[in-house]
């Protein structure tokens, strides 16, 4: 795999703990990004990106007043978005599936578990980077599209590509220890 | 009806690829890695004194329990578990794998308290972890902390589950 050189990326990092903030900030300095602002919750971080244009934002789940959920919402479907494609890798405590199937339909890009390491992070960054990825704009969903990879064995509808295999409505609502692997591991 | 089930398929306009460059001096290869590990390691001289903060604070939540003119349970075991999430997500990136793991044991704890044991149980299962986290951190017990640190870890795992049983 390519190795990127990645200082003219812009990443947001939005964690209430400032030691969090203060080490992921480290870890991104030492990969040679040279364009990093913090906040310390949702509703800070939406503010920051009105005049900060990041390419990544790199989340906690659990904050206050506006937590990471809704403010990828905010991201997403707000009037006042300033990028509603804007990637973000989801970095928390919440590793079962509940809680990743969450972060999947509020449309974040990748997953990482705390504690985190340098190379689980740039892995994350990279993923970001080679796994380029289309909207979907479908009910209530805006976000990018939840398939991370084509699966031969997939019988139910190809919504998207008008095919129509056998009846399931399944496919975009449960997510497979596969799939909940996928997305803590890469 | 229709328009419930439309589906739009939308190509982002710009793409990370366009902002990175690939290969050259900087590019984050091996040596780029070990230098982000190394900047971890270095603020792990600083984590022990960013831990010690997160136990005043967990064990002034706790001591909170018991006084009934305060705070409400409810909110404070939400904050016993927002310290406890804290130091799990934190301790295994400096190191201290055996903090992430018994923080995640103490969020799993407070998790299941349903009211199905009184809350003087509670409070000695959720003082069990806390005082192995103490111990954990003021002896510098790092990674799983080795023979002593599995006997803490399956120890408060028993009586965790003893205490406030699995449903």
């Amino acid at each position: 795999m390519a190795d990127y050189n990645l200082e003219h990326l812009k990443v947001l990092i939005v964690d209430d703990n400032r030691h969090m903030r203060a080490l992921v900030r480290s870890i991104l300095y030492a990969l040679g990004m040279r364009h990093v602002e913090d906040a310390s919750d949702g509703s800070e971080a939406f503010k920051k990106l009105q005049n900060f244009a990041a390419d990544i934002v790199i989340c906690d789940w659990n904050m206050e007043p506006l937590n990471g959920l809704d403010f990828i919402r905010l991201i997403r479907t707000s009037a006042d978005t300033p990028n509603p494609y804007l990637p973000v890798i989801m970095l928390t405590g919440y590793t079962d599936a509940n809680h990743v199937f969450e972060a999947r339909d509020c449309g974040v890009h990748e997953f990482l578990a705390k504690p985190v390491s340098a190379e689980q992070l740039y892995a994350r960054i990279k993923a970001v980077i080679e796994r380029e990825r289309v909207f979907v704009k479908a009910g209530s969903y805006f976000g990018p599209d939840k398939r991370r990879r084509d699966d031969p064995k997939y019988t139910g509808i190809e919504r998207r590509k008008g095919k129509k295999k056998e009846s399931s409505d399944s496919d975009d609502d449960v997510l497979s220890a596969e799939d909940t692997d996928a997305l803590l591991n890469g | 009806m229709a328009d419930s089930k439309k589906v739009e398929i939308i190509k982002p306009p710009s793409q990370l690829r366009d902002k990175v460059t690939v290969g050259g001096p900087n590019a984050v290869g091996p040596e780029a890695i070990a230098r982000a590990e190394q900047a971890i390691a270095d603020l792990g001289d600083n984590y022990l004194e960013w831990a010690q903060e997160d136990l005043v604070k967990i064990q002034t939540a706790f001591a909170e329990l018991d006084n009934e003119g305060g705070e409400d349970r409810e909110a404070v075991l939400k904050r016993i578990f927002s310290v406890a999430h804290d130091m799990k997500g934190q301790g295994g990136s400096f190191g201290y794998e055996l903090v992430t793991s018994v923080g995640n044991l103490l969020c799993r704890l407070i998790e299941r308290l349903d009211g199905s044991v009184t809350p003087a149980t509670e409070n000695e299962a959720i003082r069990i972890h806390i005082d192995a986290m103490s111990l954990v951190i003021s002896s510098q017990m790092k990674g799983e902390g080795g023979p002593e640190g599995m006997a803490i870890l399956k120890g408060i795992q028993q009586m965790g589950t003893k205490l406030v049983p699995s449903k």
